[in-house]
């Protein structure tokens, strides 16, 4: 058996067995949740839980990133004034900006500025990756799920276009997504690959750093997607568990000594976050380095009976009720 | 997949009065696309040489159709920097030529490819021009809002 298989036969049926009781019921009933994701959402949101799961049919904040490598970004805050917008800029952010007001018309997604690359939509938590992974001029970086690009073309943009990306991307179905917003942005210094990500040692490269925005259910994008209350049954979780596993062991292969790598999920879902980030700690001997000057929730240190490394309160989390975003888990991860 | 130099593209270029290649990129040629990238050229002869489907290299710059080069959008704003053919355009006549439409402008040109530009400066379309009785008509080519109609 694999140290993967191992490792999760290990946690299976602390993870996957639910106690379901009455009070657990009429949560998911009056929010329309599925009962076996309350029973979580109390464990680690605890008396939170009510407000967390209302905020989810609350719309977020619409938010963009602009696009430096083509446009000064006071110009283009007053371009969008010009047009009925009001933008007000994320603190933490280097590019970041809150939506505050928008015209009727055109929508965010038409306007000419748009067009032009000058900005890309992009909810505010998806922001914190590729900040925290900050990668610099001249590096060589690998971004092992790329698709639709929006992490890919901000690493371009903190790179300021110098050094290499190499972005991989499984679903063919999913390239002409990328190609077009690497196109549009200007983005000139990214490799796409039509390739999964359990195959990177086949490029022979040693990488400076990784991003790991690995595929998942989806939990913490509930707010912009309803059928996700729903949608993911605990076969999935295991599912993307096994998935996200394998790509964090083939991303740790390719990556230098000192080399770092963030692994995130646009998932709040334990099973999907500090479980993988967990193994790579303990199994692969990598070190959480503490993320600071971004808001969010300390990662969670137990979930279950299943206590994890203290290592990982470094990582974040982030929830739509506490800090107005999609819910977000975040690691930085550094291979000593 | 295979890199080829800048030189055999001028002329291409030549016809929205471009006098060299407008941006200073290495060029890849992958299917019947010319990407061109400022990525470091000693990685990107490492992935060439794998076993590896590359979809890009940088930025898709020209596409090939038969004999013929087209350029394509992302090459369009380097373009509008250095090459002659300009026709700028007041910003409600742009947003015609956004939405596919072809108008009529009483201004006169000497050329049949352009590129055409915003007030701001910044290029929107490549387009065909065509002499009428009064004035000229402006056919676009490829506009930017292709990004909306099919980029997905
Ligand atoms: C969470 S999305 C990535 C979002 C992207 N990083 C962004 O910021 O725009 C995950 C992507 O990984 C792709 N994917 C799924 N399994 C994969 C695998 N084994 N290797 C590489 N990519 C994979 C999916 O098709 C999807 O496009």
């Amino acid at each position: 058996m694999s140290e993967i298989d191992s490792y999760l036969k290990n946690h299976e049926s602390l993870l996957y067995t639910y106690h379901i009781t009455p009070e657990i019921k009429r949560i998911a009933d009056k929010y329309g949740f599925l009962e076996y994701m309350v029973e979580r959402y109390l464990e680690f949101l605890g008396d939170q839980t009510e407000d967390f799961l209302s905020s989810c049919s609350l719309p977020l904040t619409k938010s963009i990133r602009c696009n430096s490598l083509k446009v000064n970004c006071g110009e283009l805050e007053k371009r969008l004034a010009d047009r009925g917008f009001s933008l007000t800029k994320i603190w933490w952010s280097r590019f970041g900006y809150r939506v505050e007001k928008s015209p009727p018309r055109p929508s965010l997604g038409a306007t000419v500025e748009y067009m032009k690359g000058f900005y890309y939509i992009q909810g505010e938590a998806s922001m914190i990756p590729p900040e925290v992974l900050s990668p610099r001029e001249g590096e060589l970086v690998l971004d092992m799920a790329s698709s639709p690009g929006g992490k890919t073309t901000h690493m371009a943009q903190l790179m300021n276009n110098r050094g290499t990306i190499v972005a991989v991307e499984k679903n063919p179905s999913r390239l002409r997504k990328i190609k077009s917003n690497i196109s549009r942005l200007g983005v000139s210094n990214v490799v796409l690959l039509s390739m999964s990500g359990e195959e990177v040692s086949r490029l022979g490269m040693e990488f400076d750093r990784i991003l790991l925005d690995a595929p998942c259910s989806g939990e913490g994008l509930i707010p912009l997607d309803p059928s996700r209350k729903t949608k993911t049954a605990p076969e999935d979780l295991k599912n993307f568990q096994r998935t996200q596993l394998t790509l964090l062991v083939s991303g740790f292969r390719v990556l230098r000594r000192g080399g770092f790598m963030v692994y995130s999920t646009c998932s709040i879902a334990p099973e999907e976050d500090e479980v993988i980030v967990d193994f790579a700690v303990k199994y692969l001997g990598m070190k959480v380095e503490r993320i600071h000057g971004i808001p969010g929730e300390r990662g969670l240190t137990s979930f279950k009976g299943i206590s994890f490394s203290p290592e990982l309160s470094g990582c974040i989390r982030t929830y739509p009720h506490l800090q107005y975003t999609e819910g977000f888990f975040i690691c930085l991860l550094k291979k000593e | 997949m295979r890199k080829v130099r800048t030189e055999q593209f001028s002329r291409a270029l030549h016809e929205y009065g471009c006098d060299r290649f407008p941006a200073n990129f290495e060029l890849y040629e992958i299917g019947d696309i010319i990407y061109g990238t400022m990525g470091d050229p000693n990685i990107l002869e490492g992935i060439m040489r794998r076993d590896v489907k590359v979809e890009m290299i940088g930025l898709p710059l020209l596409l090939r159709r038969g004999r013929k080069l087209v350029p394509l959008l992302a090459l369009g704003d380097y373009m509008a920097k250095s090459c002659s053919h300009r026709v700028r355009l007041p910003d409600r006549i742009i947003e015609k030529i956004l939405y596919g439409r072809t108008v009529t402008v009483k201004e006169t040109y000497n050329f049949r490819k352009g590129l055409l530009i915003d007030g701001h400066s910044d290029f929107v379309a490549f387009i065909t021009l065509r002499s009428r009785k009064k004035g000229t008509e402006i056919i676009p080519d490829l506009d930017i809002g292709w990004y909306l109609r099919a980029g997905g």
